[in-house]
């Protein structure tokens, strides 16, 4: 099966008057079609940069990038047609305060001038999904931090995206609410068979989501593993009980410590 | 009597209006009051002083007399404000979408929005005469600077998450502007708005003191010199009222248009 | 990139400028336009540089003593009356809106009726200055001064600290910015004031300046004098600019 993404040799750097800093060094990744997969690492890895060079926001210093056999790179800029196969969801939802709820899901729709009705029943499905259907209309002041979050996600989902790129999008939420969303997630992938990729700095959520996850080192951003995930049976928050889960999480823990301990002494 | 809980939603939201409103009703009645015993109790001579009962009943009387002039000056106020808006406006969105015309602009801009333009109106008088025109023209120069000025900061200080969510939907920059940075810098381009409502009562009414016909400000001159003091007074407070007028149907356009932020 | 970025941006403007005036001086010349009308920028040198050692100097001496004596008076007064006031809610409420009115009306209104008082009398412009400018800084201090924020305050509170203790530690450094707003707009409406209290009072000053040589047809001599006022108007505000820069300097 051919990957739908593709990182070659990607490199960033930022030159300032003192130093030059190296951001991401020499990354090859895939991500296959249908695929869950996790990005995991310290701070200061470069994860967050890895997706917003795939979705155009940021510009790679070096190196490729392919998606679904679109090649693009620091002069190449992304389409607008690549741009709709896209979603991106952010750490902190920033919904804008002078748009409604619903407003704010439409909004992608009104960018990429997909305002059809047939876009407009999903967003309402999305809500509905995520039982927020009553607040479609109430302003952003209004909800708690939750439930932007929420929104936050299915903004990045309402144009109907085959690739999701996740920045930590649940890291600033409790635990309750955090596991909830990560069911209310599987749930989405199964339905719509995104590729998703998902950064997080959290063990446990990456081993309960993804099938594979890449392992990051920073100073500079590498990748320094990429390790299966794999279990017998669905998802489920019971997989913590599971013998298997803390192995994995040890294991990730480790590597990810590992290196941070290497790069001290 | 029970009250249903909308007519106690009313009645709390009228409190509090009220609330807001006494201590300064309260403050301005006592302010008036102390002028009014001053003036009778110290015998000020009228000419010098107007009592405040005076000038309310100039107020009344006059007010026929000083409609023309009062809508002499407004009309020019508020062509003038409305046209600076404008330009400093459509100037400071060009200014955003071109870097290298703002580098050599903005100087310039706050450069101009010190200069008492007011100086230009002798000159204006003897060269253009004492029609409208050359009074509008002032009141634009002085205010369109300050309206630049602060839009072009509210364009430069849009939150950068917002603007983030915008690129990652490649949108153009056309589609950032109308749906984020616009609305980001509301705030900005209605205290720039507001401050030239400022400076365009005072430049307005200013500009017809030295001379010019028609107008309040020329009004005052002429009933000072005839020693009409109440009815001078009670032009300024039409002056006051023009201002404040102006200054909150501005606030009240910023409170729609600035909804939910 | 960065380097270049900053000599643009200084070299850009005066481009600007120097372009400005040449396109005038040329257009002023090819269209032959009157000297009485529009004169070129180089017969307004020319009549700032005769002018200016015997006559313009002299006006400026006038306006700046009383655009320096007024704003020294308005500013302290604006900014006592902005700290007493917002220590009390009640005050800050009864004050607002009084304040609101006399800074949208102008007070050069009153120039007519202080003629009447004082006759014309230097006194009377630094009055007119100090009704203009001290609601103003009034204001903008005010608003700045009666909402600190809340955690600091309250340090101070679990600390014992009195009311103007906590004033001097919390609320005016947090209002500065504020205060500056103040003072910036302040002074520019401040030296249209005097500019229009000179022309009223009719004894020197760059505002009575200009309105002889308006009167005389003196349309060179006119300009040069505007500039003048102009170059005040941009020094008083760049000079409470730079304090501000100094003062904020942890901001």
């Amino acid at each position: 099966m051919q990957p739908i993404i593709t990182l070659e040799h990607l490199g960033k750097q930022y030159i300032t008057k003192r130093q030059t800093i190296t951001a991401l060094d020499d990354v090859n990744m895939r991500f296959y079609p249908g695929e869950l997969v996790s990005i995991v690492g310290p701070s200061g890895c470069g994860k967050s940069t890895i997706i917003r060079m795939i979705d155009d926001i940021i510009k790679p210093s070096s190196g490729t990038i392919t998606v679904n056999g679109t090649v693009y790179d620091n002069q190449k800029p992304i389409s607008r047609d690549m741009i709709r196969r896209l979603g991106f969801i952010f750490q902190i939802p920033n919904l804008y305060p002078w748009l409604t709820v619903r407003q704010n899901v439409t909004l992608p729709l009104e960018i990429m001038e997909l305002n059809d009705s047939a876009h407009g029943e999903y967003a309402d499905q999305l809500l509905n999904m995520i039982h927020l259907s009553d607040y479609a209309n109430s302003y952003p002041r209004e909800i708690s931090g939750g439930m932007s979050q929420r929104i936050g996600v299915i903004r990045g989902m309402v144009h109907q995206p085959d690739i999701l790129m996740m920045d930590e999008p649940f890291g600033a939420l409790d635990d309750e609410t955090r596991e909830q969303l990560n069911l209310e997630l599987l749930n989405i992938w199964r339905e719509t068979g995104m590729t998703i990729i998902f950064i997080t700095h959290n063990v446990e959520e990456a081993v309960l989501l993804s099938q594979r996850v890449y392992v990051m080192a920073s100073h500079p951003g590498r990748v320094t593993a990429d390790i299966k995930i794999e279990f017998d049976g669905p998802r489920t928050l019971d997989l913590i009980n599971d013998p298997k889960f803390a192995a994995y999480c040890n294991q990730l823990e480790t590597m990810i410590g590992k290196i941070e301990l290497d790069q001290i002494v | 009597m029970k009250r249903t809980s909308a007519e106690m939603k009313m009645l709390a939201k009228t409190a509090d209006a009220l609330a807001l409103v006494l201590p300064s009703v309260v403050l301005i009645v006592f302010l008036i009051g102390f002028w009014q015993v001053q003036c009778t109790v110290k015998q000020i001579p009228a000419w010098m002083l107007a009592k405040p009962s005076d000038i309310g009943v100039a107020l009344i009387s006059g007010f026929s007399e000083t409609l023309p002039y009062l809508i002499s000056t407004y009309s020019n106020i508020l062509v003038g404000f409305l046209l600076a808006v404008v330009i400093g406006l459509a100037l400071a969105i060009l200014l955003t979408n071109v870097p290298l015309l703002a580098m050599a602009v903005t100087p310039m801009m706050v450069t101009l929005a010190c200069v008492p333009m007011v100086t230009l109106v002798p000159l204006l008088l003897v060269l253009a005469g004492t029609g409208s025109t050359p009074k509008i023209v002032t009141i634009v120069v002085q205010c369109f600077a300050m309206v630049n000025m602060n839009a072009c900061v509210g364009f430069m200080n849009v939150n950068p998450q917002r603007l983030e969510l915008m690129q990652s939907m490649k949108a153009t920059r056309y589609q950032q502007f109308r749906y984020c940075i616009l609305r980001d810098a509301m705030p900005d381009i209605f205290t720039g708005i507001k401050l030239a409502s400022i400076l365009a009562m005072i430049t307005g009414v200013s500009s017809e003191m030295s001379g010019g016909s028609g107008g309040l400000g020329n009004r005052i001159s002429y009933l000072v010199g005839y020693s009409r003091t109440s009815e001078a007074f009670s032009c300024i407070l039409y002056v006051a009222v023009l201002g404040l007028a102006l200054y909150f149907a501005i606030s009240l356009l910023e409170k729609k248009l600035t909804k939910g932020m | 990139m960065k380097a270049t970025n900053k000599m643009t941006a200084v070299i850009a403007p005066v481009i600007a400028v120097i372009l400005i005036v040449l396109v005038w001086e040329i257009a002023v010349k090819a269209a032959q336009i009157p000297e009485k009308l529009l004169p070129a920028p180089t017969v307004i040198f020319h009549a700032l540089v005769k002018n200016f050692p015997s006559v313009i100097s002299k006006d400026l001496v006038i306006s700046l003593k009383s655009i320096a004596i007024g704003y020294a008076m308005a500013v302290p007064i604006g900014f006592v009356i902005a700290a007493v006031c917002s220590q009390f809610k009640l005050v800050v409420r009864a004050v607002t809106p009084v304040l609101i009115i006399l800074m949208v009306t102008p007070m050069t209104t009153l120039v007519p009726i202080f003629k009447l008082f004082w006759g014309a009398d230097t006194f009377l412009k630094l009055v007119v200055i100090v009704l203009q400018m001290a609601p103003v800084v009034a204001l903008n201090s005010l608003t700045g001064f009666a909402n600190p924020p809340k955690s600091n305050v309250d340090v101070m509170k679990a600390m014992g600290c009195g009311m103007w203790t906590t004033f001097f530690k919390v609320a005016l450094p947090n209002a500065l910015p504020q205060v500056f707003t103040g003072l910036k707009l302040g002074c520019i409406l401040g030296t249209i004031a005097s500019m229009v209290a000179d022309m009223a009072v009719g004894q020197g000053g760059l505002g009575y300046r200009i309105m002889i040589y308006a009167s005389f047809a003196s349309t060179a001599s006119a300009f040069a004098t505007i500039l003048v006022a102009a170059a005040v108007g941009v020094l008083l505000f760049q000079l409470v600019s730079a304090v501000e820069r100094l003062l904020t300097a942890w901001n």
